[in-house]
């Protein structure tokens, strides 16, 4: 028995993981359009005349994000102008591949593109860096890295804000995450719409109500050209147990992961709680919690040789520097390194 | 809780683990390695339940405090170091008076009447040992309306001994209003919600009538730590800190006090076996239930699971849900949720997952005609509906209750009423005339006075002062 479309009438084809209803294509796509818009008008995510970094990895949130912001400026007439910027990580097998797709969406989709890679920016590549501290942490870097690639990048193409294919799923497990290692300034954080608004560049998330399988139900029906694999280097044990959490959440009531957001963003904190105070980093002048913003602490680590130095603990890594300098013998840095690494390695699933 | 591992036998102690007090052979492991002799682990069992207590000062000396027992673990543990820390001798006896209350629950259960019995058997047999004035009432009595009393059988006064089956079903009328309610709720997870909400309505109704003003619940840091996760996946983010806090304030009245929070389930278990006390196994809804029927299962599976692998996951848990607080304790004026007494947490900020979840539906609720619908027309739709003006007969104080005589309430008038996480509990109940009669009256009540309002609205000088007390 063919079912009829919940808002016109025709046969429906699909069933909406949002709501449950049933909905042909066209209606599908208008209301998957008109929600992207309705959280960008109501979140007044752009100003007429911003030049918008659009954070494209090849993946399917990016490559849908990229494909509707273009449709929805011109619907709208946001008056933005939107640019692909990507980051080339330096993973074989992985990343190259994926940055062909977002070669090929600059032409399909007709906007300037720009790659940064870590290579250029830190003069290490993730392959280098893997080779360096091995299978596990190596996320920490990535992460921590391209945060502040994006950034950079925006500022090369002159950008003033960044927009990220962020999901409601991300955000939901963010949320989870945070209470799971019980970080409560990202908890309060990680439900604002755009981040970094100041100091940084803003970053916004158009997705963030946007469940991950109707970007993929999106993409898939207007047949856009994407990249799935995941990186080859990603397993992360401790993420992977909330995100199949979440899945098993939504298998059982679906609204569970707005409504998780919704929590989120119910959330208020205790007034006595100490919250880390947002400052500038002494060497790079990026955005951080402490002295030295965590990119340079790693990157040192990299450089001397030291690849766990700001894994972990801050203070450990504070002395493993120390003692590094004072010995300047490598036999006792070496007996140090690893005499730490047993108690940074209990940690490292909690740290990225 | 499976025992093996935990407690050592003798075979375990010739390796040399001596208690890190006394030095004494260890029995037991508490929580990450640390070895206890029997004596030292029963001394800082005790100690960490009565400093719980004395961190928040909430229990004055000399005031009635009622033990929700429900026959569980923790519960017997919470009983048993409530009568220890009574008993003459004793290095700084407790002030306050207790007493103890068994809601039975077998309602919700197909079971034989011979093990429905048996149980209550045992029940009523740590109710006797307690000492305390015992009651035991049904949870049927939840469905009693607001303003008459329920039903509650003294244990301890020697007229009503004969405390059986035939004694504490005594009202079919509510038994039938409760199975209605229990089938027309659709999932596990809004089963097990409406269970938790009927209890704690019933357990406050209870102490008010007998004169308590504190409640004493038996939840584990566990079982807390697993609360944080549920309360934010089903929406009530706004309610974890009253949730999981010691005392739990959202009834000026009674207050809910929860004294085994700082205890795993792990540390309970150990210490009833310590003790030697048998608790009573109560099969409960999700009994045998498995672990993708219901949001309370899954979680509780997977904080187990992670607890295993990672044994500081549950009191992270619970550090994060103590940086939390309710704005409840600052704005005392604002609206609180009919069902289940915490704050109303809508927002009706442009952008929030609320007001994007409206947003969809309306998508689909509109004709094609919203094809061209402009942003601006969109924001009206995050304004929740106001309920539609009543008809009164005239008297116009709301006293002729003429609404009552209408009892279509359909899920969209009572959700107004309530926080973001009980209407996606109602929007489980099929049937929304079957919900408890206390809640319907207060609907019904919110209802009236909005119609008043409205027809004397333009008389009114000051917008805050809505002479509503809600």
């Amino acid at each position: 028995m063919p079912v009829s479309c919940r808002m016109c009438g025709k046969s429906a084809i699909l069933k909406r993981p949002k709501t449950g209803d049933a909905l042909c294509k066209e209606c599908f796509f208008f209301a998957f359009e008109s929600e992207i818009n309705y959280t960008i008008t109501s979140g007044k995510l752009f100003n007429r005349g911003d030049r918008v970094a659009v954070g494209a990895s090849g993946g399917k949130d990016s490559t849908v994000l990229a494909y509707i912001l273009k449709l929805l400026n011109e619907r709208h007439d946001y008056g933005i102008e939107l640019i692909l910027l990507s980051v080339d990580e330096g993973i074989t097998g992985y990343r190259d591949d994926s940055l062909e797709t977002v070669k090929r969406n600059q032409y399909q989709y007709d906007l300037p593109l720009t790659i940064v890679s870590y290579e250029e920016l830190y003069g290490w590549t993730m392959d280098a860096i893997v080779k360096q501290i091995g299978l596990k942490n190596n996320c920490t870097f990535c992460g921590v890295f391209r945060r502040q690639a994006l950034d950079r990048g925006a500022l090369l193409v002159k950008a003033n804000k960044i927009a990220t294919g962020h999901n409601a799923d991300d955000i939901a497990e963010t949320v989870l995450m945070n209470v799971l290692r019980g970080d409560i300034a990202r908890l309060r954080r990680c439900t604002a719409i755009t981040t970094g608004a100041d100091g940084a560049l803003p970053r916004c998330k158009p997705f963030k109500y946007t469940y991950e399988k109707e970007i993929v139900m999106y993409a898939y029906f207007k047949k856009l050209d994407y990249f799935s694999t995941e990186c080859i280097y990603s397993p992360n044990a401790y993420r992977g147990h909330a995100r199949s959490y979440l899945k098993d959440l939504e298998r059982i009531r679906p609204s569970a992961i707005i409504d998780i957001i919704h929590s989120g963003e119910s959330l208020s904190i205790k007034k006595d709680v100490k919250m880390p105070t947002q400052g500038v980093c002494s060497r790079c002048n990026y955005i951080s919690s402490h002295s030295v913003c965590k990119a340079c602490t790693l990157l040192e680590g990299l450089n001397k040789g030291l690849p766990k130095l700001g894994i972990g603990k801050t203070h450990k890594s504070r002395r493993l520097l120390d003692a590094a300098e004072k010995a300047g013998d490598s036999v006792k840095t070496e007996t140090e390194n690893s005499s730490t690494s047993s108690s940074t390695m209990k940690k490292e699933d909690l740290t990225f | 809780m499976k025992l093996t591992g935990i407690v050592l036998d003798a075979s375990h102690t010739k390796m040399g683990k001596s208690c890190v007090k006394c030095s004494e052979a260890a029995t037991v492991v508490a929580r990450l390695g640390d070895p206890f002799c029997r004596a030292c682990f029963l001394e800082y069992f005790t100690h960490k339940f009565r400093a719980t207590f004395g961190k928040s000062k909430a229990v004055r000396n000399g005031e009635k405090v009622l033990i929700a027992f429900s026959g569980g673990q923790s519960s017997c543990a919470m009983l048993h170091l409530v009568k220890e820390g009574l008993q003459n001798g004793v290095h700084k006896k407790l002030r306050y008076i207790p007493g103890v209350v068994f809601i039975d629950e077998s309602i919700c259960m197909e079971q034989p009447q011979n093990d429905k019995n048996a149980q209550l058997e045992s029940i009523r047999g740590w109710l006797e040992d307690s000492s305390f004035p015992a009651y035991i009432s049904s949870l049927e009595e939840a469905m009693k309306a607001s303003d008459s009393e329920v039903r509650i059988l003294s244990v301890s006064s020697p007229e009503e001994v004969e405390v059986d089956f035939k004694n504490l079903k005594i009202d079919p009328s509510l038994n039938e209003k409760f199975i209605k309610l229990w089938h027309s709720t659709s999932t596990l997870t809004a089963k097990e919600d409406l269970l938790h909400i009927l209890r704690v309505q019933l357990l406050k109704r209870i102490s008010k009538q007998l004169g308590y003003t504190k409640i004493m619940s038996g939840e584990s840091g566990t079982r807390l730590a697993t609360r944080i996760l549920t309360d934010l996946s089903k929406g009530r983010g706004s309610s974890v800190s009253q949730d999981m806090s010691f005392v739990d304030g959202r009834d000026k009245d009674v207050s809910i006090l929860r004294p085994m929070r700082e205890f795993n389930s792990k540390e309970i278990a150990m210490y009833n076996h310590q003790c030697g006390l048998q608790h009573v196994f109560v099969p409960n809804i999700s009994t045998k239930a498995g672990q993708f029927t219901s949001i309370n299962a899954l979680t509780e599976e997977f904080v187990n699971g992670l607890q295993t692998n990672f044994p500081s996951t549950v009191s992270t848990i619970l550090k994060t849900g103590e940086k939390l607080t309710s704005q409840q304790d600052a704005a005392n004026t604002s609206s609180v949720c009919l069902i289940c007494q915490s704050l109303l947490d809508m927002s009706e900020l442009p952008c929030s997952a609320s007001s994007a979840t409206r947003y969809s539906q309306k998508l689909q609720k509109d004709d094609t005609n919203s094809m061209h619908m402009a942003c601006n027309e969109a924001k009206d739709t995050c304004v929740a509906s106001k309920p539609e003006t009543s008809s009164c007969c005239g008297q116009g104080d709301g006293s002729c209750q003429s609404l009552k005589k209408n009892p279509e309430l359909v899920s969209d008038d009572v959700s107004v009423y309530l926080c973001y996480g009980c209407r996606l509990m109602i929007k489980d109940v099929t049937d929304c005339s079957t919900l408890p009669p206390s809640v319907i009256d207060e609907v019904q009540r919110q209802k009236r006075r909005e119609g008043m309002r409205e027809e004397i609205q333009d008389f009114l000088l000051n917008d805050d002062d809505d002479g509503d007390d809600r």
